[in-house]
């Protein structure tokens, strides 16, 4: 039997657990691992770009394979700006599903924000809603919505990332393989699905209707997330509130609606969810149009000025 | 509400209310208050729509609240320069500021809350 | 199989947890094997507790355990084990220990499949094939030799050599997923196993 060096042991590792792309992909290094496959950066040697090559283990179960492909084409079906786009699909030699995608050069939404302002970070927000809405409005769900799904691309576009886990609307009432196990935090066939602290709860609920304001929850907590580490104003606290209700009745009933509330907030204009007392309400209106009065303001005072000199 | 349907509802209702504060000034107008107002009306019926078509034209705070002063001037001017027929008295300044004033807000109000319409191409 | 595959860790562990020379570190893992057939420990495995190899730890632990012991109360009586087992000196963590096992472990499901890999190239005539990737991927780790080098020491085309490694990878790669299969008995385990096979627990 041969002797086997410590180089040889991570060598022939490498062997085993890296893709085999054949000659259309030239597979470098590892990106990041998961619950669903890992991804590594490859060379398109037909079209010399760099791209995202997602693949399984090599131990992977067949259930897992299936999910792999509906990643793909869930993917596929997503054609936004806002949503990573997938250029290949299919299966390795080896049997291991896979399939490519664009390589996001950038920084996670996370961190992304550190350096910028509570205006900029809700522009950024808004346009992860734009892409989840869009997604709503094709029937897919994310159910895994959080700060390490989100990139900045280097030109500053914003990409929602991962649907491993999404599911069309249809098939998602009644499907238990969201449910976590208490003890590992795992499914049954041993993959995450969702995050904790982004999950909402009826996703945690066996048989329990999951649809969009599972993902309508998932973005309270990720604003929420975002404004951490400054003074959050009561008309955002109160949107955070109202996205992330313990009861999906309790909440947004679409993303659009929380954008919305959250578009009016950065406009100075009312938001549904806050009950703004009166003086608020005054001092908003005098922000909002604060040249106007001052105008009539001016007007007011010129008048009176007049019928002062007229009197002299 | 598009720019110039502002400029027109805008002129308008300032200029009532700019007719009837002579009530306050120049008590002694009183008798012609009618014919005041609605003369104030439509001299900014006038004024507001070409100042609101200004804006449809030209997208900038600056030209637009410029603009507006002069038109208000312009069209408050033969009233200023007029004496009342009553009285004799010309009411020069007392007409000719305020009248500014209103084209200047009105100038103002079609740049900032005036829907911009798109050019169909 | 299981022999085959968990002498080389039981003997790493013993060297390493108890100090032992290669010679006494091999008889004492050949004792347990023998032990672990005779009394039939390996039967008594339920795959509902845990991993296969976790399981065979434990009682490796157990018997060399009950080996000091016994060594420490004859050294008292005066007379002499076969192996006597010293832990005085050994500062290892339990840790170490662990990792130490899953390592040589790992190596020693490589191996099995670069065996089989080889018979497999023995038998189809592909024997420069198998040549290739010991030199390029095993003998090579380091620092892999070019492709020209390579085409040049087995005279074969450079093109050659790229489909040679490419056909004993994939090849090699499904060696090492059966061999796995077969020292594990469920679906669950494999893939467990799978991980610390390829290094990803680290």
């Amino acid at each position: 039997m041969m002797s086997l060096s410590d180089a040889a042991l991570t060598r022939l590792r490498d062997v085993v657990d890296r893709p085999d792309a054949g000659d259309r992909y030239a597979v470098h290094e590892l990106l990041g691992r998961g619950g669903m496959g890992a991804v590594y950066r490859a060379t398109d040697q037909l079209l010399q770009r760099d791209v995202a090559l997602k693949v399984l283990p090599p131990e992977h179960p067949e259930d897992i394979a299936r999910r792999l492909e509906r990643e793909a084409r869930v993917l596929a079906a997503l054609e936004h700006p806002g949503i990573v786009a997938i250029h290949d699909a299919g299966r390795l030699a080896d049997g291991r599903p896979f399939y490519v995608m664009r390589l996001v050069r950038g920084r996670r939404l996370d961190e992304q924000v550190r350096d910028e302002t509570p205006g900029e970070r809700l522009r950024r927000f808004l346009a992860v809603c734009d892409a989840v809405s869009f997604a709503h409005s094709k029937g897919v769900i994310h159910r895994d919505l959080k700060p390490a799904n989100v990139m900045v691309g280097e030109f500053g576009e914003v990409l929602v990332l991962d649907w491993g886990v999404a599911k069309r609307a249809a098939e998602v009432a009644g499907d238990t393989s969201h449910v976590l196990s208490a003890e590992t935090g795992d499914t049954g066939d041993g993959v995450a699905v969702g995050t904790p602290g982004f999950m909402a709860p009826e996703q945690l609920i066996a048989a329990a209707a999951v649809d969009v304001r599972a993902d309508v929850f998932a973005l309270g907590a990720l604003l929420r997330e975002l404004m951490t580490g400054g003074k959050v104003a009561a008309p955002l606290r109160a949107i955070i509130a109202k996205a992330t209700a313990p009861t999906a009745s309790d909440r947004y009933p679409s993303v659009d609606a929380l954008a919305a509330d959250v578009r009016a907030w950065l406009d100075g204009a009312s938001v549904s969810a806050y009950a703004e007392p009166v003086w608020e309400k005054a001092l908003r209106f005098y922000r909002r149009n604060s040249a106007l009065i001052l105008l009539l303001l001016a007007y007011v005072v010129v008048r009176l000025f007049i019928l002062w000199w007229r009197g002299v | 509400m598009n720019k110039p349907v502002l400029g027109l509802v805008a002129g308008g209702v300032l200029g009532i209310f700019d007719g009837l504060t002579a009530l306050v000034s120049a008590p002694e107008v009183a008798p012609q208050i009618a014919g005041i107002v609605a003369g104030s009306c439509a001299k900014g019926l006038v004024a507001g729509m070409l100042i609101g078509w200004f804006a449809k034209k030209v997208n900038n705070l600056t030209a637009g609240v410029v603009f507006g002063l002069a038109m208000g001037a312009l069209f408050a001017l033969p009233f200023a320069l007029m004496p009342d027929p009553t009285t004799g008295q010309k009411y020069f300044w007392e007409i000719l500021i305020p009248g500014s004033l209103v084209g200047l807000i009105v100038g103002f109000l079609t740049q900032r809350y005036g829907a911009m319409v798109l050019a169909r191409r | 199989m299981v022999v085959a595959a968990y002498r080389t860790p039981v003997i790493a562990v013993l060297r390493k947890q108890w100090s032992l020379e290669m010679e006494d570190a091999e008889d004492l893992a050949h004792d347990f094997f023998a032990h672990a057939l005779e009394r039939e420990w390996l039967v008594r495995y339920d795959r509902e507790k845990g991993r296969f190899r976790t399981f065979l730890r434990r009682c490796l632990q157990d018997f060399a355990s009950t080996q000091y012991e016994s060594s420490r109360r004859l050294k008292r009586g005066g007379h002499l084990t076969a192996v006597s087992l010293d832990h005085a000196g050994n500062m290892s963590t339990a840790a170490e220990v662990d990792r130490l096992f899953d390592q040589e472990w790992a190596r020693s499901v490589l191996t099995l499949s670069l065996d089989r890999l080889r018979e497999e190239c023995g038998a189809s005539g592909r024997q420069t094939t198998f040549d290739v990737f010991v030199a390029h991927d095993v003998d090579g780790a380091d620092e892999p030799p070019r492709y020209a080098d390579l085409a040049a020491r087995f005279s074969v085309p450079v093109t050659q050599v790229a489909n040679y490694l490419h056909w004993a990878r994939n090849r090699f790669r499904g060696h090492a997923l059966e061999t796995l299969r077969a020292l594990t008995t469920s679906d669950a385990e494999f893939r467990e196993e799978a991980r610390t096979l390829l290094g990803r627990d680290a």
